[in-house]
């Protein structure tokens, strides 16, 4: 009991730290420059990455590996486009505060994710995967893509929207199941 | 009098340039729609402009029908062909996918972006993306 309490603090967290920065009226008028975009959509990705890395390890699920299996060739996709549009724009990915929060929020999901094994392990998985792809389609949808300035970024983003909400529609399916 | 048939010779001649030069031009864009030859193989050069009319004759019998997976989704989802017609699948999201039917009965490569693969179409079938499970389209066989 106190496990889960855990794990919906740590997700909370985490989806928080994203929602702050894109439903609060003070952060949404926070301006994000093009390399800070580029940094927090290449962090949010390979978060996601990660994450799936820790599936593969602790779950022999077959609905769970085959999620996480589609998450890792999705995010690291879309992380190639990032890198190889960000070369061809001459733009170096700058860190900044909601890339700090986003590692640090994953940092503590990972420690508690890598603690969990089986049902345990599965259930914590998909949660979080349901909130953070809630998560960061809202930062996408109201902060990256309105803020964006160069226009192959915006499309870019504008572009992975759809297999964004497709996997988190993957993952309410899993989470279904699960039940 | 022979000046005026040389002339009109010429002009006969002129317009006979004209309207074949005017049919090389039209030539490629027939080319560029012509189907793959191939069952099952990736098609880098396939031209989205000429998938807008979504279908067209291969032979007296058998019409070639494009589906394009692009915004995560099989577009058309829903398919109308008839027996033997060829669908050609073809990838324009930034994410692999792939054609699976529900029971298994036929599924095609990974597609990476912008591959293509094309099938005979034999009966109605409902198919998926194994990679994205809530990726659904149908063919069906009148």
């Amino acid at each position: 009991m106190k496990t889960l309490k855990t794990i919906a603090l740590a997700c909370s967290m985490l989806a928080g730290t994203i929602l702050a920065s894109s439903s609060d009226s003070n952060a949404q008028n926070q301006k994000f420059s093009d390399p800070e975009i580029a940094s927090i959509a290449v962090t949010a990705n390979q978060i996601d990455v990660d994450y799936a890395k820790i599936a593969f390890k602790r779950s022999k699920d077959k609905a769970i590996l085959n999620f996480a299996k589609t998450m890792q060739t999705d995010h690291e996709a879309v992380i190639g486009m990032a890198t190889k549009l960000a070369a061809k724009l001459n733009v170096t990915p700058k860190t900044n505060a909601m890339t700090k929060s986003l590692l640090e929020g994953a940092q503590k999901m990972k420690m508690e994710l890598n603690k969990k094994s089986g049902k345990a392990f599965n259930k914590a998985y998909v949660d979080n995967e349901v909130a953070y792809h809630e998560a960061v389609i809202n930062a996408v949808e109201n902060v990256l893509i309105p803020q964006a300035d160069n226009k192959e970024l915006k499309d870019l983003l504008i572009k992975v929207l759809p297999t964004l909400k497709v996997h988190l529609e993957h993952a309410k399916m899993v989470q279904k199941e699960l039940k | 009098m022979f000046r005026k048939i040389v002339k009109l010779t010429l002009v006969s001649l002129f317009t006979l340039v004209c309207l074949n030069a005017c049919n090389t031009v039209d030539e490629p864009a027939v080319k560029e729609a012509s189907p793959a030859s191939s069952e099952a193989t990736t098609n880098t050069e396939h031209n989205a402009e000429t998938q807008k009319d979504a279908t067209m004759d291969v032979d007296k019998t058998s019409k070639t029908h494009y589906v394009t997976i692009e915004e995560m989704k099989f577009n058309p989802e829903i398919l109308e062909v008839k027996k033997g017609d060829e669908i050609v699948f073809t990838n324009k999201d930034i994410v692999p996918h792939d054609v699976t039917e529900v029971n298994k009965a036929f599924q095609s490569p990974t597609l990476n972006s912008d591959d293509s693969w094309k099938m005979k179409a034999e009966k109605s079938v409902d198919y998926f993306c194994s990679i994205h499970l809530v990726m659904k389209g149908k063919i069906i066989v009148k």
